[in-house]
């Protein structure tokens, strides 16, 4: 081993790092032999013995108790400030999806009908069966909607096969400004979620299939109010959404 | 129960709104990341500063957080170098601008080798620490950080590599470097006056 070669093993010597038993011993053999060696690792030592003590008088140093506090405070907001955020999503999650339905309830019915994948028209009721309706009585708002064209109000029957059917009451979908006027009553099938939308129960809490609707659509084309109906057929099994008897 | 659970475990609770968890990694880490960034800084001041950073980037970033590149320690320790080196730019602008005034640097705080020795015979172990504190400090940074972390807080070259962010032969030509900048030194300042040494040290 010459000079240069201790020079570089001299870190190594005095942090213990893991070296060789030969290597080690070598070196030090060097250093027994050199006097410059044997001087450099004397001062080397001196060197870790003041590094070390310097280390040891800082092991109890540690960041004051207000530093905790301040991050401590810190997490708590941020963590209240995320879970506010949170909740602000999950609402406008809620009203975008309501809103969507909506449209899709609205709109599907009748432009998609030609799409496997869409809500299906069963059955068309000829336009003019609720032209009696007043305009007036549809633009007033939700609850008279839905009470104006509650079974039994409209001034028409609706078709024999329907009146047999077991259906709730209209709710209205669309404050639309453009007046009733005539307007038709189309039966649709519709996804079994379709009822949470409009605030009514799930039948059995089951959402695979569909459920039949009858929707009421305005000159205009827009769909103006909803019913829920369960064909006759269906009238003994046990699914049921707060559904009337016509 | 805290206490069973690894960093990995710790930080995903942490990033759920654990507080116990936060505080649990605080705790575990908080004094090596105080004393590196005091060692480094010579000031407590910079050292508060720095812990609190290091921190609320955990709180903020530590999502970006990946085991399979090292260790939490090298990384809290990796971002509070970041930061010291922040402090430290900005305190030379703020040591050049009142340099006018005051042309003393840490460098300046080492004796003359010329100074004679008129009280060093009494000094204890604490008059020791500081000069070697002091010593510490003169280092140039990458140095400097190079001894603390190696030497002061025992790192492996591998990991003090990691913080640093070079290779682990880097880490050790620098340790070897700074022994060699430092050695000269401390056999200068075991020779320094006590009038010196209380000037080095009033910022500690």
């Amino acid at each position: 081993m010459d000079c240069k070669h201790f020079d570089s093993m001299l870190e190594d010597l005095e942090r213990d790092a893991s070296m060789r038993a030969g290597a080690r011993d070598q070196a030090l053999q060097h250093a027994e032999d050199c006097a410059y060696c044997r001087a450099r690792l004397t001062a080397a030592r001196l060197l870790s013995l003041e590094l070390g003590a310097l280390a040891k008088h800082d092991e109890r140093l540690q960041a004051p108790a207000q530093v905790e506090a301040n991050l401590l405070g810190a997490f708590r907001e941020r963590t209240r400030r995320r879970s506010r955020v949170w909740w602000g999503l999950g609402w406008a999650g809620a009203a975008a999806t309501v809103v969507i339905a909506a449209w899709l309830l609205a709109e599907h019915p009748w432009r998609g009908s030609g799409s496997s994948a869409g809500p299906k028209i069963q059955a068309v009721v000829p336009a003019g069966t609720l032209h009696s309706v007043s305009p007036a009585t549809a633009d007033k708002g939700r609850n008279e909607t839905a009470e104006a064209l509650a079974p039994g109000k409209s001034s028409r029957p609706v078709p024999r096969r329907v009146a047999a059917d077991t259906a709730s009451d209209f709710i209205a979908l669309s404050t639309s400004s453009y007046p009733l006027g005539d307007g038709m009553v189309v039966r649709v099938e519709l996804p079994r979620s379709a009822p949470a939308l409009v605030g009514l129960p799930i039948p059995s809490g089951d959402v695979s299939g569909t459920v039949t609707a009858d929707v009421v659509l305005g000159q205009d084309g827009m769909a103006r109010a909803i019913r829920f109906v369960q064909p006759e057929e269906r009238q003994n099994a046990s699914q049921n959404f707060g559904l009337n008897q016509n | 129960m805290h206490s069973e659970l690894n960093d990995g475990d710790l930080l995903r609770r942490m990033l759920a709104g654990d507080e116990h968890a936060f505080t649990a990694l605080y705790r575990t880490y908080q004094a090596g990341i105080y004393r590196f960034a005091r060692q480094m800084t010579g000031e407590a001041g910079l050292a508060d500063e720095v812990t609190q950073e290091v921190f609320l980037t955990l709180m903020r970033e530590g999502r970006s957080f990946n085991a399979r590149r090292g260790s939490l320690r090298a990384w809290l320790y990796g971002i509070a170098r970041n930061c010291i080196r922040r402090c430290l730019e900005r305190e030379r602008l703020f040591v050049a601008l009142e340099s006018e005034e005051h042309e003393e640097t840490a460098a300046d705080l080492l004796p003359d080798p010329g100074t004679p020795d008129d009280g060093l015979a009494g000094l204890g172990s604490r008059e020791t620490v500081e000069q070697v504190r002091r010593a510490v400090l003169a280092l140039p940074p990458a140095y400097r950080e190079a001894v603390i972390l190696c030497e002061l807080h025992e790192l492996g070259y591998a990991e003090a590599a990691q913080i640093l962010g070079c290779p682990v032969g880097t880490v050790r030509s620098r340790l070897h470097r700074a022994r060699e900048l430092l050695a000269p030194r401390l056999k200068r300042l075991r020779g320094a006056p006590a009038g010196a040494l209380a000037k080095q040290c009033h910022r500690w």
